[in-house]
């Protein structure tokens, strides 16, 4: 369900001034925002549960926290939060002996959390598959430059078959796949629901806020 | 103790990019990828091809960057110009023209002068229209100055402006004067023009006062 951006404005008594300010923040993330036409031309409209109840958060956090240590907590997708290699070990999901070949894949020691939930995500290919580190290594290296342009979790990451190989395919929640019958399609993985599974697990550890 | 890092040109020159303390340009400058900085000042003109990202940047001649910027206090005396990208900022001071296809946020928006955007959101926004524009000579990069602002929507708290052309102007309280052309305006506080105005449809429960 979702609300528009007048009646959004008027239900919480924020200002366009305020809206703004959390959307430069990524406090509210910008595909949140939606534009569509309606009688009176382009209008605004939000996922009206999520909305409300990120708005709810921030008024409460805002006394507290900085604009940039509550993007950290509440949108760490969005924010430019970095996690290190010792914070990878926290994350029992993702399998010790895949990390040495994810950072390696990765060439590089600091991860966004996006990055974070693709790992656990092939975490559990791996196990499911019983995939070998050098065929995870090789999904890793090209998928890696689609990556590069993803900086949210609203994507689904898909497995498949093609003629023995495996792939990966990240593709944008919501978007209807039509594939060649000859790519068997062996998980899907939904990012966004793996970013609350993980937040709600490790929100002491790294201090993230839910909804 | 922390090294000082500083980013200087002096003449003509070009850089890759990196994380400063203080850029200074004087003269003609090229930044060839992102850079960071606390306090950046162009006294001529720059072309920077990656994301900017600072706290002060001050623009004495023109500007063209290629890419996102964030900046916490932005001024413009000269010009400013961008493609489809974000300008982002807390504070914005123009003093001539900025010029970009995207969208421009910030939660105050001061200029003498014009400004073109696709999109200009905030909180409270300004614009006076010069006659005449002093532009320092600095004009390398732009076509000719267009004779009023123009942006296709407009959001904010506050807005008040001469001589503009807008296709939406959506804010708490407005007041137009000097020839604005606007096709729809959505206020819920007051809604103050002239008789030189033209506004094609009215939106919103308002107050309206005809200047």
């Amino acid at each position: 369900m979702e609300i528009s951006k007048k009646e959004l404005l008027q239900m919480t008594g924020i200002s366009y001034g305020q809206l703004y300010r959390w959307k430069r923040e990524k406090l509210i993330p910008e595909e949140w925002f939606h534009k569509q036409s309606s009688y009176t031309g382009q209008e605004t409209f939000f996922p009206k549960e999520k909305i409300l109840s990120r708005i709810e958060r921030i008024q409460q956090l805002k006394d507290q926290y900085s604009l940039e240590e509550m993007a950290r907590m509440l949108s760490p997708e969005a924010s430019e939060r970095l996690f290190h290699e010792e914070d990878l070990e926290v994350f029992n999901e993702i399998d010790v002996e895949l990390t040495a070949t994810l950072m390696d894949a990765f060439s590089k020691d600091e991860f966004t959390f996006v990055e974070i939930l693709l790992m656990i995500a092939l975490s559990m290919i791996r196990q499911e598959f019983s995939l070998a580190d050098d065929q995870v290594h090789e999904m890793v290296e090209n998928i890696l430059p689609a990556l590069q342009e993803i900086h949210t979790s609203d994507y689904d990451v898909y497995m498949y078959e093609i003629q023995g190989a495996h792939c990966i395919l990240m593709v944008k929640e919501g978007t209807v796949l039509y594939l060649d019958g000859r790519m068997k399609v062996l998980k899907r993985i939904r990012l966004t629901e793996l970013s609350d599974t993980i937040r709600t697990k490790y929100q002491s550890q790294f201090h993230f806020v839910l909804d | 103790m922390m090294d000082y890092r500083k980013m200087e040109i002096n003449g003509a020159g070009s850089v890759t990019g990196g994380e400063y303390d203080r850029i200074e340009i004087n003269g003609s400058g090229k930044i060839k990828g992102d850079v960071k900085f606390d306090y950046g000042e162009i006294n001529g003109t720059c072309k920077c091809l990656g994301k900017m990202n600072g706290r002060i940047l001050e623009v004495n001649g023109s500007l063209k960057v290629e890419n996102d910027i964030k900046i916490g206090k932005l001024e413009v005396n000269g010009i400013y110009t961008s493609l489809k990208n974000k300008v982002y900022a807390d504070r914005i001071s123009v003093s001539g023209w900025m010029k970009t296809e995207g969208e421009i946020s910030a939660d105050y928006i001061e200029v003498d002068g014009r400004i073109s955007a696709e999109s200009i959101v905030g909180d409270v926004i300004k614009i006076h229209n010069l006659r005449g524009i002093s532009i320092l000579g600095f004009n390398l990069f732009s076509s000719p100055i267009p004779n009023q602002s123009c942006a296709d929507n407009i959001e904010c708290t506050s807005f008040q402006a001469e001589h503009i052309c807008c296709k939406r102007i959506e804010a708490q309280n407005i007041k137009l004067s000097r020839k604005c052309d606007v096709e729809e305006v959505y206020c819920d506080g007051t809604l103050r023009y002239d008789a030189s105005c033209r506004i094609g449809k009215i939106n919103g429960d308002c107050t309206i006062i005809n200047d």
